[in-house]
């Protein structure tokens, strides 16, 4: 029998709605306290290859160029060629070059270059006289020195007197040497006075006499085979010898040359591969084109170079030849801005992941991997790096997923959402 | 009225804590209306004060060089009144000691005297000695970050030239209240200056004599402000001429014109929320007693008391909770005003910021709480007025249950039985159940509206730092280099990729719209610098025309397809037309991308790189701004790391400390409005609960009806108070104040944020309930079946 | 025998009073066409079941509720129950209530509940003089919620009279109380009557009050059934009910 002062029982089908309400209620609300995953990039750790480059930016240059200049002072006459214009070696002709003709004299300059030729008769005769003093002199010398040798060997002279007698004598002779050398020397330049005298003007010659036919030009001729790279001089102009004139150069032997700093020099050997890029062709699907060269050499002198910062740096010059058919780079020309990459290491088949995932964790390195939408901190043995992929040693296996560039938001453990 | 008085002081006395708690509502809408609106009142006074005091100008123009005799020429433009030309330079400084890269803006005084136009205040020292050529004025704050004191020499390198400078004085100045380093996101004191010095220095040092490269301009009363900035530009543009730009512009006025206008918004609409639960309240509470009072208003009538007698009575209970409210929220608003003032000092770097009460809105203020008490009063009052004292002698009536809309709905059937009463009371008065809804759900969306800056914020930093824009460091050249700069900086100690930072000077034009910005260079396939559409998928910068960040576009009025045209404000200044690609998403900093081969077929000419974003390996990257201080032609390094870790921690202080305030308030609002309704609700139903008692319910069952109700009105509260708290998030990232060309604020109400307004709603239910029912705890039934009503 | 005595004009006149609800159910008449005089001095006790329209014609005699037809005068001036200020005026100041369920605020004490009528009226009495007209002064300090329901009542009698009305309107006065506390609140009520002269009017279901009165009427569904005169009043100490 219920006892009927006893407290009726709760109803538990209630207690427990109500319980179970509470609970998600609860819950519900820790869900929704939790941080929102943060939206990141991320890359998947795979093998391949780690090429590590050195990379610079050169540009290209005929291996051989051939700058055709004046041979003597003349005349340049005005050259019919063009840059790009194609040459064959002993063939073409490239320059044509006149002979100066000798400058006509004015009046002025003839009365000058006369007075010249006096005053060089004049020089002569100044020289015979003084050679004839000089002989008259010598003669005098040389009896006195007699003399006061005689006297000096019986005692009535001192040994002074002896020497300074003998000196005179020595200087006297020189003295005549020389007066006889001044002498030459003035017949010498008064031949030269007599050299410049040319004709005042045609109307000293005889009027019979025919002018002299001007000399056929000086045919220059190319070198080499390949174009004309550069015309320095296109006008017909009066040259001094030595100016250049054209530069003509085999396009098909076009070198690659960059100044490395010597610190990324000495990792090239020739032989290397390069990439070639960023010249601005683009290929037939519309990408930015590439070829492949070789190392040729690596120069042995460095120089100084102040940088772009202001810096001084080291550099050295670093030459490659292009491979592949010489189609693909048709339109290289000489002197084109190029970017080298130099391949200086490759390490095949290694866990790679971009360099953006990593960060320092006091002196190592650490990475986020993504594991069941958390992101999760583990520690990387990183090997190479290359400025955007790097060599994981430990710490990472094939088909993890890492977190690009984390945030300082990111800590262990917070939920992730890739993008 | 003697005993009238004495009635008013005991019924005052008898319900004072619900009376207090209502005046404290209303004290709270007044102290933050108070308070906010005072404090926007005597910044904007600092500023209007500080912009006078040193004839802050209305316009500026930089350009790359022109004679000074140019000036004459800006002069004679109608609408100008004032021109000051000087030098502008930056210069890296060489601090002992110090490892990392600090910047300064070099700015040339008049070589005798102060300037005409943008003036300094100077804080401590003397003004430079036009007689010696070293002496210069620096920045205070600046000067007080790195611990520089007067008499100290300061080394640095201007174009390439190492020079020294004797820091003779420290100054303000409104141009630099707002400091950022160029191409610097957000202040840092420590890293980058300003210092001042006479013309002819800073002309010999940058061989610039007798020309300027920077001019500011004032103008005349009633000019036409595009047309005068559009005849600077063009007497301006043969010598580089970079764009004039008005105030609006200016980043300094930027700031602070943005930050208060900020705090309107938050003023104006935060405060309302208080006011009307206060009104809520007193109608409700003071209905109440009318309603209890019926036989004791019958009786005043019967005595011959007149309606408006009788009235006043009542208003003047409603006008008591009103002035005291009043006085304790002028109390809480000038506390408010003094401390939200002092918060702001150290970033307005105002002189003589002090905050003082503002007349205008004390008294608006305290009007508009009066007039919110007595119209909550109005209903009660006027139910007085029309109350024919012969029915209100009668006991009354018991409430009519009519069918409401509830049952004839029939929705009714589908709660069971407790429930169902509990609906019912809640149907019978819809205005008191409407009201009390309200008021928990503006304690919700106050929590939402006020707290969810914090996750937008810490959002927009992961968006662009982690998302967009990845350089660990960013190095700038002196003067523009071409690419092969990359080379040597890729060969600086620590650097593991560089970008080229090339970015053009342009104005976007799009029929009668048009924006000054800049284009960046964004080399495709470029890691550093990625796009981002709106669901932060990257977007790769196509190879032919533009990206642009959807505020940018907004402002031009552009889509995706549509052409704008591209005049350029730097090089040979040409004029082109390119199409928007693709709309970006971003939130701080750039607004325009581009490749940088489409780049230079547009402009002509290369974009020359500026510097260099760099990836670091952060353990080699400590050398690096020693490395860079031996290149002359790095005029700096920024690490981003340390300077983003700043931030972060800057942000959250303060969002946090808002934060705590804005739970504080909202939880006031809600315990106030549910505690008050929850007291009455226990008053009406006295006797029913009694009753109950009596028949021998349990504790239990009379405590489930109670937190019935008032659980039900908060569910109710709640979604709608999420709603209002979205929407009003979406009004205030689309007001001015957050969503600009600067800084664009993310709508992003999380989870968490909502789950936080819950909780506090949650919180105060429980402790208005709890309230209630020891209420219900402490009635005798016996008593209040006996008492008469 | 000196000339017929003049009869003095009423204090109170009422012709063809009526006082017409309307309900949902119908309208309900409260009053039908009364007419009645109540003369300075008499005591009056009005006599009817429940829902004979008592109450209702009190509440038009002391301008508590306007009639439908008829025209109620006070010393001969017709009251206009349109006019608020004036039947305002009126009650302030010529009409005393004692209700049922006394109606005494909670709040304030028995001489604040006196004075809260003492303060509108012209020329009104002091509270305490008041309160000792009904034997109250010991407890004048006291809240309602200290005294007994007798106790409220005689303070509520207190309260009608200090503003030396010209009508004293007594609606069930003794209704809820018991028998003996009933006789001394009419006790109190006679000698407040005689002391101070007004018309009083007393309105119950109970028959054996009408003992005390000068006349009695006898209302019957909105209108005056019987009138009957007492010549000699009863003492309220020797009506039993």
């Amino acid at each position: 029998m219920d006892d009927p002062l006893a407290p009726p029982r709760s109803r538990p089908a209630a207690r427990l709605l109500l319980a179970a309400l509470a609970a998600a209620a609860g819950y519900g609300l820790y869900a929704m306290w939790q941080p929102r995953p943060l939206p990141v990039d991320v890359a998947v750790v795979a093998c391949g290859d780690l090429l590590q480059t050195v990379d610079e930016v050169g540009h290209t240059r005929v291996r051989d160029r051939y700058t055709i200049s004046a041979p003597l002072d003349g005349r340049l006459l005005r050259t019919p060629l063009r840059a790009g214009d194609r040459v064959v070696a002993g063939q073409t002709v490239v320059a044509e070059f006149a002979a100066r003709p000798a400058p006509l004299l004015d009046a002025r300059t003839q009365a000058e270059r006369d007075a010249a030729i006096r005053r060089a008769d004049a020089a002569v005769a100044a020289a015979e006289a003084r050679q004839e003093q000089a002989q008259a002199e010598a003669g005098a010398a040389a009896s006195e020195a007699q003399r006061v040798r005689t006297l000096a060997a019986e005692g009535a002279a001192s040994e002074a007197q002896r020497e300074h007698a003998e000196r005179d004598d020595r200087v006297a002779a020189e003295g005549l040497r020389a007066a006889a050398f001044a002498v030459l020397v003035a017949e010498h330049e008064r031949e030269v006075a007599r050299a410049s005298r040319v004709p005042s003007s045609l109307a000293d010659e005889t009027p019979q006499a025919e002018p002299a036919p001007p000399p056929a030009p000086l045919a220059l001729r190319s070198p080499a085979d390949g174009v004309v790279l550069r015309v320095h001089e296109e006008s017909a102009r009066a040259l001094a010898a030595g100016a250049p004139i054209v530069d003509v150069g085999d396009l098909r032997q076009l070198e690659l040359v960059a100044d490395f700093l010597t610190q990324d020099a000495v990792r090239v050997r020739p032989g290397m591969p390069v990439a070639v890029e960023r010249f601005g062709a683009l290929d037939a699907q519309g990408r930015p084109q590439r070829l492949q060269a070789v190392v040729q050499r690596v120069e042995p002198g460095g120089f100084t170079k102040v940088s772009a910062l202001g810096v001084e740096e080291q550099r050295v010059a670093v030459v490659a030849t292009l491979t592949g058919p010489a189609a693909d780079w048709q339109a290289l020309g000489d002197g084109y801005r190029v970017e080298l990459r130099i391949a200086v290491a490759e390490t095949k088949d290694v866990l790679r992941l971009p360099v953006g995932a990593l960060f320092r964790r006091g002196e190592a390195w650490a990475a986020f991997v993504v594991r069941d939408g958390r992101a999760r901190e583990v520690a990387v043995d990183v090997g190479r790096m290359t400025p955007s992929l790097a060599e994981a040693r430990a710490g990472l296996s094939a088909g993890d997923v890492v977190v690009l560039y984390p945030s300082e938001l990111m800590v262990d453990g917070a939920a992730v959402r890739p993008q | 009225m003697r005993a009238l008085a004495t009635k008013l002081r005991r019924d005052l006395r008898q319900g004072w804590l619900q009376y207090l708690s209502i005046a404290l509502l209303l004290a709270l809408g007044i102290a933050l209306q108070v308070g906010m609106h005072s404090t926007m009142a005597t910044l904007a006074d600092a500023q209007a004060r500080y912009y006078a005091a040193t004839r802050f100008a209305d316009a500026w123009c930089s350009l790359v060089r022109a004679p000074l005799p140019v000036a004459d020429r800006l002069r004679a433009v109608d609408g100008v009144a004032h021109v000051a030309t000087r030098l502008v330079d930056l210069a890296r400084l060489d601090l002992p000691g110090v490892a990392e890269a600090v910047q300064a803006r070099l700015v040339s005084l008049p070589q005798h005297g102060r300037p005409a136009i943008d003036d300094l205040r100077l804080v401590r020292g003397r003004w430079p000695d036009p007689e010696h050529d070293d002496e210069a004025l620096l920045l205070d704050t600046f000067a007080a970050a790195r611990a520089l004191a007067l008499g100290d020499v300061v080394r640095m390198i201007v174009r390439g030239r190492a020079c020294a400078v004797t820091v003779v004085g420290l100054a303000r100045s409104p141009e630099y209240v707002y400091v950022a380093a160029p191409g610097g996101l957000f202040p840092d004191d420590r890293r980058f200056g300003v210092a001042w010095l006479r013309e002819r220095a800073l002309a010999a040092w940058t061989g610039r004599t007798g020309a300027f490269d920077d001019v500011a301009l004032r103008f005349s009363p009633g000019a036409d402000e595009r047309a005068v900035l559009a005849a600077v530009d063009t007497v301006l543009a043969p010598y580089g001429g970079m764009g004039s730009y008005a105030r609006k512009d200016h980043p300094s006025h930027f700031f602070v014109a943005n930050e208060l206008l900020q705090l309107r918004t938050f003023a104006t609409f935060v405060p309302l929320a208080f006011l009307l639960a206060a009104a809520f309240l007193v109608h409700v509470v003071l209905g109440r007693l009318v309603l209890t009072q019926r036989g004791a208003i019958a009786v005043l009538k019967a005595l011959g008391y007149r309606d408006g007698e009788i009235a006043r009575h009542y208003l003047a209970l409603a006008g008591l909770v009103a002035l005291s409210g009043a006085v304790l929220g002028l109390l809480g608003g000038a506390w408010l005003g003094d401390a939200l003032t002092g918060a702001y000092a150290p970033y307005y770097r105002f002189p003589d910021l002090a905050w003082s009460p503002a007349a205008g809105p004390t008294a608006l203020a305290v009007a508009v709480a009066t007039a919110a008490a007595l119209l909550g009063a109005l209903g009660p009052v006027r139910s007085v007025l029309r109350l024919p004292p012969a029915e209100a002698l009668r006991p009354p009536a018991p409430p009519s249950f009519r069918d409401s809309l509830l049952d004839r709905s029939g929705l009714v059937r589908l709660l069971p039985t407790r429930a169902r009463t509990v609906a019912r009371e809640l149907a019978r008065r819809p205005l008191r159940t409407g009201g009390t809804v309200l008021g928990a759900a503006f304690a919700v969306a106050l929590v939402v509206f006020g707290s969810f800056a914090y996750d937008a914020v810490m959002h927009l930093l992961h968006v662009q730092f982690s998302l967009s824009y990845r350089a660990d460091a960013q190095l700038r050249f002196v003067e523009a280099r071409g690419d092969e700069a990359l080379g040597s900086v890729r060969a600086l100690p620590g650097v593991q990729a560089a970008t080229p930072l090339q970015a053009a000077a342009v104005r976007l034009v799009a029929g009668p719209r048009s924006r000054r910005t800049a284009i960046l260079a964004v080399p495709m396939g470029s890691d550093m610098l990625v796009a981002r559409d709106a669901d932060l998928r990257p977007i790769a910068v196509p190879a032919e025309g533009l990206l642009l960040a959807r505020s940018l576009a907004d402002a031009l009025g552009v889509r995706a397809g549509d052409e704008v045209r591209v005049e350029d404000l730097g090089g040979a200044r040409r004029t082109g037309v390119a199409t928007v690609a693709r709309i970006a998403t971003t939130y701080v900093g750039a607004s325009a991308w581009m490749a940088p081969d489409a780049l230079r077929r547009l402009l002509g000419r290369p974009a020359a790189a500026e510097g260099a974003l760099l990836t670091l390996d952060d353990d080699a990257a400590r050398t690096l701004p020693g490395a860079c201080r031996d290149a002359p032609q790095v005029a700096a390094v920024d690490v981003a790391g340390s300077s983003l870790r700043t931030l972060r921690d800057h942000v959250q202080s303060n969002l946090f400390r808002s934060l705590a305030f804005t739970v504080g308030f909202a939880l006031a609002l809600a315990l106030g409005v549910l505690f008050n309704v929850v007291r009455i609700a226990v008053a009406e139903r006295l006797r029913d609960f009694a009753t109950l008692r009596m028949l021998g319910c349990r504790d239990g069952e009379v405590r489930a009806l109670l937190v019935g109700e008032v659980a039900f009105t908060a569910l109710l509260g709640a979604p709608l108070g999420l709603w209002l708290g979205q929407r009003s998030a979406a009004l205030l990232t689309s007001s001015r104040g957050f969503a600009n060309e600067q800084f664009r604020l993310p709508l992003l109400v999380t989870p968490r944020t909502q789950a936080l307004a819950l909780l506090a709603l949650a919180v105060a239910t429980l402790l208005a309930t709890w309230a209630g029912w020891r209420r219900c705890r402490r009635l005798d039934p016996l008593a209040v079946l006996k008492a008469q009503d | 025998m000196a000339a017929p005595e003049e009869t003095p004009p009423p204090v109170l006149s009422l012709r063809g009073v009526g006082k017409t609800y309307p309900s949902p159910g119908g309208d309900v008449h409260a009053l039908r066409a009364v007419d009645l005089d109540l003369f300075a001095g008499e005591l009056v006790v009005m006599l009817g079941p429940s829902g004979s329209g008592k109450s209702t014609l009190l509440h038009v005699l002391g301008g508590l509720d306007a009639p439908s037809r008829g025209i109620v005068r006070f010393r001969g001036r017709e009251l206009s129950f349109a006019d608020a200020g004036r039947i305002t005026a009126y009650r302030r100041t010529q009409v005393g209530f004692v209700f049922q369920f006394y109606h005494l605020i909670p709040s304030l004490t028995a001489r604040e509940n006196v004075a809260l009528a003492a303060d509108v009226a012209k020329a009104p009495m002091a509270a305490d003089e008041a309160l000792a007209l009904v034997g109250l002064t010991p407890r004048a300090d006291h809240f309602p919620a200290q005294l007994s329901g007798g106790e409220q009542q005689r303070v509520a009698i207190a309260r009608a009279i200090v503003k030396r009305p010209a009508v004293l309107l007594c609606d069930e006065p003794t209704g809820a109380l018991d028998a003996a506390t009933g006789r001394t609140v009419l006790q109190a009520l006679q000698r407040i009557h005689r002391q101070l002269g007004i018309v009083t009017v007393l309105i119950t279901h109970n028959a054996a009050i009408g003992a005390m009165a000068d006349r009695v009427l006898h209302l019957h569904d909105g209108a005056i059934a019987r009138e009957l005169r007492n010549t000699t009043p009863a003492d309220p100490a020797t009506i039993g009910w």
